[in-house]
């Protein structure tokens, strides 16, 4: 796969997706970004915005084998992961995998779950793999989590800890659409669209086809200048005065990765700094955590990430 | 002194100052003819020869004077050419045209709609303009995910400095020495200067390439900006060496973009040239004297008359009002040119009074009404005889008595008149103190000396005698020096066209004066918005930084401290005594009374001590003198205190 074709690609699946997709082009693009950065993502939003659809939308385009799990409190690990059931016939344990064994997994607010719960998708989301009695299984790939939350109801929750928030290469937010979005996505359905039914929908791609461009991606080529910058901006959160917890080294990895899938899908080997800045926000604002002062003063981690790249400035060629 | 001894006086200082001056005395008719010739000959006025055309409506009243004007056959001519086409009858058709009155005022808001769209016009790209910089940029949905991090507002420019053609130029001699990635760089750096400087983007350190492009307001340097930009991230972030064409073609790009304003700006030019609004060069230009209402030559004349002429330089309004017995220069003052307004017209006739010698040309309706002059018009031929003044009866004080002998002459003036012919027949009626020095031959006054406190006022019904072809007729010259003889000051200051408009108090009111008050109004009104809309942002409610809680011990030292600068340390003991008083004695047993020895057994200290301290708590408690020994008493009377009440624990 070259450039050109990855481009492609990505501008197919995107299409394929707006077909049934009206509106939410941030979260679109960002689940294709996520999935060749071979990422996850954590959705936050208000019910009803179309971020199952998004998902089930994006696992059609691409060929990938969906499931989806509704986090509840009681939901437990085996619950995801699957568990080893007795066997009356064979008198031997046997392996049930759960649904977490799917190229994109839908978490439904996954902030509902107790944290032992959430604690069973660290190893899938980090290693891409399951551990169940003491055996190690493989996910497929490629391996994509898509977690919703609710940012309303915080009731019976129980919030992401750091650790699991760190995984999640994105944090998307999805708002209102316009008027004028709204107004085209009740035409889609007075004209008799049904969002269960994305029959219409076909494979533009396949997960072996994602693999190849995860693996284009990562050889994306990036100068020094662009990692002095990302890595600039990261550590600049850090001795933020609001920011009581900066963004990791994990963070500027993540941040380098959605870079170079951008800068492959404008066609382009090489990442500029106008590849890393539309990514910022995205990779940064779960990873960041504000200082008490700061949220009752009413400042969101946008705000401050926004002012970080204010402060920082872009590499420029030396006269 | 009489009238008669005073005009005796003004004779002999006449006298005199002729003995004393050159062989030729100011305001000589005999000569006026003569200096007219000259400065004809030696100025080569071309308002006879080739007067500028077409004529002004002031040269076209004063046609009448072209046949009499020896060479000036360019004027007869030109008045030939600028004469009204007879009226011919209205074309046939235009009797059954009947053109009814709703339609001008049709016409009238259709010409208001079209400037109303004009300046829509104008206005809707500023304020798109205005409204881009506040709003995230419209973006393609590739770039949809772009406006996750920019929704917040820009931050304040840091536009790069240098000039953009500089920057051009300096990048072409790099990019000929083979130094192609900086010439690159300063390619980048002279457009995105340009166009910042258009307003077309802001230039600022945070901002990345691709936003210049997608900010560019500029739809046709977008594209060219984009190829240098391309070509830029490949050199720096691609790893890859510019080569010459490239970066020649990145050098084309940035000259368009660089020079498109200015070529923008000499299109419009040639384009408001071509339509006649900048094609001025393309008409004939005006020259000096080639005007025939214009005032060249006359003042010619009188500088050759010995006369110091000059322009008044200040407004009338502001004339300084001369002192008692000064002879301040005479002001001419043409009111077909200078409209003088309310102020003017009082602060004319108060200097007058005050000794100032006035010379006023032009309709006497707009003279200040205390001259009581009005119109008369002559009768045909305007011939006209002036009277030379040859000396003026030095005007009396005010704590001389009157004689009664005013019937007397108050000048006198040469025994021959001076003859001259004008165009129109502006004659005065003369007011009962005035006195004729100008007529017609029908009798009808046209110019007059009129008296007014120490001053006078000459008053001439037009201002033709002043003018360029009034003066070339043959005999007017003589006149005009006869006429002005009268004013009795050989220096003149001519006032200008705006020097009749007193200076404004204020600011607002020059600005309200210039017919500027609306705009003045929607100015307030815009900056008040403004300021509401700002000031609105800025009043938003914000949380204030919580107050530090003082400890306890910050609070008793304060009080010491207020103690200490209020000298008030025995009124401190004191305090401390009645409050160690008051708990001790709740501890004592029944039956005691003596409080320190109390003390004294419960801090286990002598009772000596104790005692001494005591009493001198007491003491500071009873009287408040100031000993010195304050602090250190209440010190050792705290511990004592503090000992005694440890027993409690």
């Amino acid at each position: 796969m070259d450039v050109t074709l990855f481009q492609q690609t990505f501008d197919r699946t995107r299409q394929q997706m707006a077909r049934v997709v009206v509106g939410q082009q941030e979260l679109v693009d960002g689940l294709i970004v996520a999935a060749v950065a071979r990422g996850h993502v954590l959705v936050e939003g208000a019910p009803g915005l179309g971020k199952t659809l998004v998902a089930r939308a994006f696992a059609v385009a691409s060929g990938c084998a969906f499931k989806r799990i509704q986090f509840t409190p009681d939901l437990m690990p085996s619950d995801i992961t699957g568990s080893s059931v007795y066997s009356r016939e064979t008198g031997a344990f046997t392996f049930m995998p759960g649904p977490i064994f799917a190229q994109l997994l839908l978490a439904d607010e996954i902030n509902r779950a107790p944290a032992k719960t959430q604690s069973a998708l660290l190893e899938a989301m980090q290693d891409h793999q399951v551990t169940v009695d003491g055996t190690s299984r493989p996910l497929p790939g490629p391996f994509v989590v898509v977690a919703t939350q609710n940012p309303v109801e915080s009731q019976g929750t129980y919030p992401l800890p750091e650790a699991q928030l760190d995984r999640f290469l994105f944090k998307l937010t999805v708002g209102d659409p316009p008027a004028e979005v709204e107004r085209t996505i009740v035409r889609h359905h007075a004209d008799g669209f049904d969002p269960t039914d994305l029959s219409a929908l076909q494979a533009v791609t396949s997960p072996q086809e994602i693999l190849a461009m995860q693996r284009l991606a990562a050889s994306v080529r990036v100068d020094d200048a662009v990692i002095a910058y990302l890595v600039e901006l990261v550590r600049r959160t850090r001795d933020d005065k609001a920011i009581e917890l900066g963004a990791s080294p994990r963070a500027s990895v993540a941040l380098l990765k959605a870079a170079q899938v951008l800068a492959a899908s404008e066609g382009r080997t090489f990442v500029t700094p106008d590849d890393v800045k539309p990514m910022i926000a995205a990779v940064l604002r779960h990873r960041v955590l504000l200082h008490p002062d700061a949220q009752l003063q009413g400042i969101s981690a946008d705000e401050r990430i926004a002012e970080i790249v204010r402060a920082v400035p872009v590499p420029r060629l030396a006269a | 002194m009489t009238r008669g001894a005073r005009l005796l006086a003004a004779s002999l200082l006449a006298a005199g100052l002729a003995s004393g001056a050159p062989a030729r005395a100011a305001f000589e008719p005999d000569h006026a003819q003569a200096d007219v010739d000259a400065a004809m000959r030696e100025h080569d006025y071309p308002f006879c020869r080739e007067p500028y055309e077409p004529l002004s409506p002031d040269a076209r009243e004063l046609c009448d004077h072209a046949s009499a004007i020896p060479r000036c056959g360019g004027f007869a001519a030109a008045c030939a050419r600028a004469a009204p086409p007879s009226p011919s009858p209205p074309p046939w058709w235009a009797l059954w045209l009947h053109v009814p009155a709703w339609l001008g005022a049709l016409a009238q808001i259709l010409v208001w709609l079209v400037v109303a769209a004009l300046v829509g016009l104008v206005l809707v790209p500023i304020l798109r303009g205005l409204l881009r910089l506040g709003s995230t940029p419209r973006e393609a949905p590739r770039e949809a995910l772009r406006s996750l991090v920019e929704a917040a507002a820009p931050p304040p420019e840091e536009v790069a400095t240098g000039d953009e053609e500089q920057l051009l130029t300096r990048a072409q001699e790099l990019a000929a020495r083979g130094e192609l990635r900086a010439s690159l760089q300063l390619y980048l750096a002279a457009s995105l200067r340009a166009l910042d400087k258009r307003g077309a983007l802001r230039v600022a350190r945070d901002r990345t390439n691709g936003e210049y492009v997608r900010a560019c307001a500029d739809e046709v340097a977008r594209p060219a900006l984009r190829e240098i930009v391309r070509e830029v991230d490949r050199v720096q972030f691609g790893g890859q060496d510019p080569t010459a064409d490239a970066v020649s073609r990145a050098g084309g790009r940035a000259v368009a973009i660089v020079r498109a304003a200015p070529v923008a700006l000499l299109l419009l030019a040639m384009l408001g040239g071509s339509l006649g609004c900048g094609g001025i060069s393309l008409a004939r230009s005006r020259r000096a004297g080639d005007d025939p209402a214009g005032g060249e030559l006359a003042l010619e004349l009188l500088r050759r008359q010995g006369a110091v002429v000059m322009g008044l330089g200040s407004s009338l309004a502001s004339l300084p009002l001369p002192s008692e017995g000064e002879r301040a220069p005479a002001v001419v003052v043409d009111v077909e040119t200078t409209s003088l307004d309310d102020d003017t017209r009082e602060h004319l006739e108060a200097w007058v009074k005050a000794g100032g010698s006035l010379v006023l040309l032009g309709a006497p309706t707009s003279w200040p009404k205390e001259l009581g002059a009005s119109y008369v018009f002559a009768a045909r031929p305007y011939r006209l005889t002036a009277r030379r003044l040859l000396a003026r009866a030095i005007p009396a004080g005010p704590d001389e008595p009157q004689t009664g002998d005013d019937d007397e002459e108050s000048a006198i003036y040469a025994r021959g008149s001076e003859h001259g012919e004008l165009v129109a027949g502006n004659g005065l009626a003369v007011p009962p103190e005035g006195e004729t020095v100008a007529r017609f031959d029908d009798g009808t006054p046209y110019a007059f000396m009129l008296p007014h406190g120490r001053g006078f006022v000459l008053g001439v019904g037009s201002d033709e005698l002043l003018t360029n072809a009034g003066i070339a007729r043959p005999g007017n010259a003589a006149a005009l020096v006869a006429l002005l003889s009268n004013a009795d000051r050989t220096e003149l200051r001519f006032a200008g066209a705006e020097d009749g408009v007193s200076p404004p108090s204020s600011p607002i009111s020059a600005l309200l004066r210039a017919g500027l008050g609306l705009a003045v109004a929607h100015g307030a009104v815009f900056a008040l918005l403004l300021f509401v809309s700002a000031g609105t942002r800025l009043t938003r409610p914000r949380p204030s930084a919580p107050v530090r809680r003082r400890a306890f011990s910050e609070h008793v030292e304060a009080v010491g401290a207020l103690y200490a600068r209020a000298r008030a340390a025995p009124h401190a003991l004191g305090a401390f005594a009645r409050f160690a008083d008051e708990r001790l004695r709740a501890r004592m047993p029944r039956g005691s009374a003596d409080v320190a020895t109390f003390l004294a057994s419960r801090a286990k200290m002598p009772v000596d001590v104790c005692q001494r301290l005591w009493a001198r708590a007491m003491k500071a408690r009873l009287d408040g003198a100031v000993l010195g020994d304050e602090l250190t008493v209440l010190r050792e009377l705290c511990a004592l205190y503090a000992a005694a009440m440890a027993q409690d624990k």
